[in-house]
């Protein structure tokens, strides 16, 4: 192998995730590395300004996910000033957040992760797309899809001012209430997201569950990893995307932590390479083992799946059939398979339509009072969402103004970091043998990383949208055999 | 006259990035419209001979708009990728699948429009080449100076469709 690895510092500048693979003298991978420059500047930027602009301010991190940063951080101040919000606020924060998972996770199904299971992963890229799905299911779904993501995002777009960019939160409430004439509009988005949401599950059904071949590959072991979980709870233990506690399960499924999200250092800590600019968190009290999977490993996965595995069910009733019927499927609890994650993805999304749906019933949702005026002097605050891409931490202190002096995030991509660096490097172990190396191979290692559905921007605090990723293959003395890029 | 669509897109808040948006306010200020807010993207204003976004993004829901449209020029912001500062580059639609869902190009949108709309505008992409891409809103004056160029060439596009 190579004996030398370096990375460019110019790199940082072209914003690229890169993958580089090593092979051996007899063309199978040796290592495989997935890199990402990181510029962890957002933090040091935020320092000085008043906290109270956090939620508007970390939107700006990322333009695909910025109501996960404006919750969390709306939550974190929430937690600065001491302030509880009134009922009606927590609820429509909750509505706005279903909308936006809603939203969010059908652009990464329906425009990554389907092409691959209903076009086929080894199909040559011009048709591994969303218009190569639409030739095999039909012009209309596309239509379903844009609407269902218009709608919610309308929802957003109406309490929020902005779908990219909302102003919503505020410590202690919201900035604005809902009519009834908006309930009943939105109740007929809910109730049409949920019929989707059991549409696309039906899809997945019929185009993946039903085909042997891609049963196989979601339960391979090329494309497995026994590791711990972590997710939001409620009081019941059911996944919940806006509040509750962090719980932690083993490879075997059993709790081994369940904390405050004031708490989170107590359990987090983050391992350093000096081959990549990204850390890697892990679980304290198992300690940092490397990049291997197991008990012993202090390495734990987030986002839907790992959610679901912490969890002890979805607390809607037919999102709870949903993961029942996934979990009899996949052979029991907790399921280890990273494509799982695309399933996974599914559930939440009826699970947050659902959801949506009680909301709405909710007759509070509709009150004026919004909000409860802080009167504490702020000191520390940390707020906790699940956002698509996983649990997501802000932590602040400020002084005694409410002027921030330390900010820490801690987002999804970057505790998903190790698993994503060991499933990238597990798929190409099992995939490239002999130097033998076709594009539909190099797309099933990318199907390893693509089932996160990284966010690059958040992990990194960096370059927001301009994020190709590139892949390069080396042989045994460091010669480039192959390079691709996206 | 051709309806014409100018969408600037990239992070404001990171200097250079924002130069897409840079561009579209100092385009609505030659053609006398009033300068998008730094919180605005513009889908309210559309209906002029020239309309203009300013995104951080680009999504697939794009497609409608620019269904609409006769021209589409896109916007945005360089790391070096190619040697111009200025790159002003015809583009067609062609989807190909990105590694992730926060990397949405021009020509999947185009595809996007071409294959659900059966609109197939003629569209540009020009691509300014950017230094400083950390935290702040005032763009470098390498990067400035070539905006302002952007801008003139966009105008006798404009002319000349």
């Amino acid at each position: 192998m190579a004996q030398r690895i370096t990375i460019d510092p110019i790199t940082r500048l072209e914003g690229h995730g890169k993958i580089e693979i090593f092979l051996n003298e007899a063309g199978d991978v040796e290592r495989a590395f997935w890199q990402v420059p990181e510029l962890r500047g957002f933090e040091k930027f935020c320092e000085g300004r008043p906290a109270e602009e956090m939620p508007r301010i970390t939107t700006r991190i990322c333009g695909v996910c910025p109501t996960a940063h404006h919750t969390a951080s709306t939550k974190a101040v929430d937690d600065l000033w001491k302030v509880e919000p009134p009922r009606t606020a927590k609820l429509l924060r909750e509505l706005v957040y279903g909308a936006f998972m809603i939203e969010d996770h059908y652009i990464h199904f329906f425009f990554l992760g389907a092409p691959d299971f209903v076009v086929g992963p080894q199909a040559p890229a011009a048709q591994r797309n969303i218009l190569g799905v639409m030739a095999k299911v039909g012009l209309e779904i596309a239509g379903q899809i844009i609407r269902v993501r218009k709608e919610c995002r309308e929802i957003i777009q109406t309490l929020g001012g902005k779908v990219v960019h909302p102003v919503f939160g505020l410590p202690g409430g919201v900035s604005r209430g809902m009519s009834e004439e908006e309930r009943e509009k939105f109740m007929e988005t809910a109730k049409f997201a949920v019929e989707f949401a059991q549409f696309a599950l039906q899809l997945f059904d019929d185009v993946v569950l039903k085909n042997k071949e891609y049963v196989d590959l979601i339960l391979s072991d090329t494309y497995s990893h026994r590791t711990y979980y972590m997710g939001l709870v409620d009081e019941n233990n059911k996944v919940n995307f806006y509040e509750g506690k962090v719980r932690v399960v083993d490879p075997e499924g059993k709790e081994v932590a369940k904390f405050d999200a004031r708490e989170y250092a107590d359990h987090i800590a983050e391992h350093i390479e000096p081959w990549s600019f990204v850390s890697f968190p892990y679980l304290k009290d198992v300690g940092w083992k490397g990049f291997v999977d197991g008990a012993d490993s202090g390495v734990y996965r987030v986002a839907p799946l790992a959610r679901l595995n912490a969890a002890d069910g979805m607390a809607t009733p037919l999102a709870q059939e949903a993961y029942e019927r996934m979990y009899e499927v996949l052979g029991g609890k907790p399921v280890h398979s990273t494509l799982a994650f695309h399933w996974a993805r599914l559930i939440e999304c009826l699970y947050a339509a659902e959801r949506m749906v009680e909301l709405l019933e909710d007759p509070e949702i509709t009150s004026d009072h919004i909000r409860n005026i802080p009167t504490e002097t702020p000191e520390e605050g940390v707020g906790v969402v699940e956002a698509p891409r996983g649990t997501l931490f802000h932590h602040y202190k400020t002084d005694e103004r409410g002027i921030l002096t330390e900010v820490n995030l801690i987002v999804a991509t970057n505790q998903n970091a190790a698993p994503i660096a060991m499933s990238i490097e597990k798929a190409a172990k099992g995939l490239i043998k002999g130097g033998k190396v076709s594009d539909g191979l190099l797309n099933m290692i990318e199907m390893a990383f693509r089932a996160y559905d990284p966010c690059l921007a958040c992990a990194t605090h960096s370059f927001p949208g301009q994020m190709p990723l590139e892949v390069t293959i080396y042989d045994h003395q460091g010669n480039v055999l192959r390079r691709l890029s996206r | 006259m051709p309806r014409a669509l100018v969408i600037g897109y990239g992070n404001p808040s990171r200097r250079d990035d924002g130069v897409g948006h840079y561009v579209v306010n100092a385009l609505r200020q030659r053609l006398g419209q009033i300068p998008l807010g730094a919180e605005e993207e513009g889908f309210d204003k559309l209906g002029q001979d020239v309309d203009t976004l300013c995104l951080q993004q680009l999504i697939p829901e794009l497609a409608e708009t620019v269904a609409g449209y006769d021209l589409v020029i896109f916007v945005d912001a360089h790391t070096g990728a190619y040697p111009e500062d200025l790159k002003v580059a015809r583009l067609q639609p062609d989807y190909r699948p990105t590694p992730t869902s926060h990397y949405f190009k021009p020509e999947m949108v185009l595809a996007l429009a071409k294959a659900l709309h059966g609109s197939e505008p003629q569209a540009l992409a020009i691509s300014i080449r950017g230094y400083d891409f950390n935290f702040g809103t005032e763009l470098s004056p390498e990067t400035r100076r070539h905006a302002d160029l952007a801008v003139e060439r966009i105008l006798r596009i404009l002319e000349g469709a």
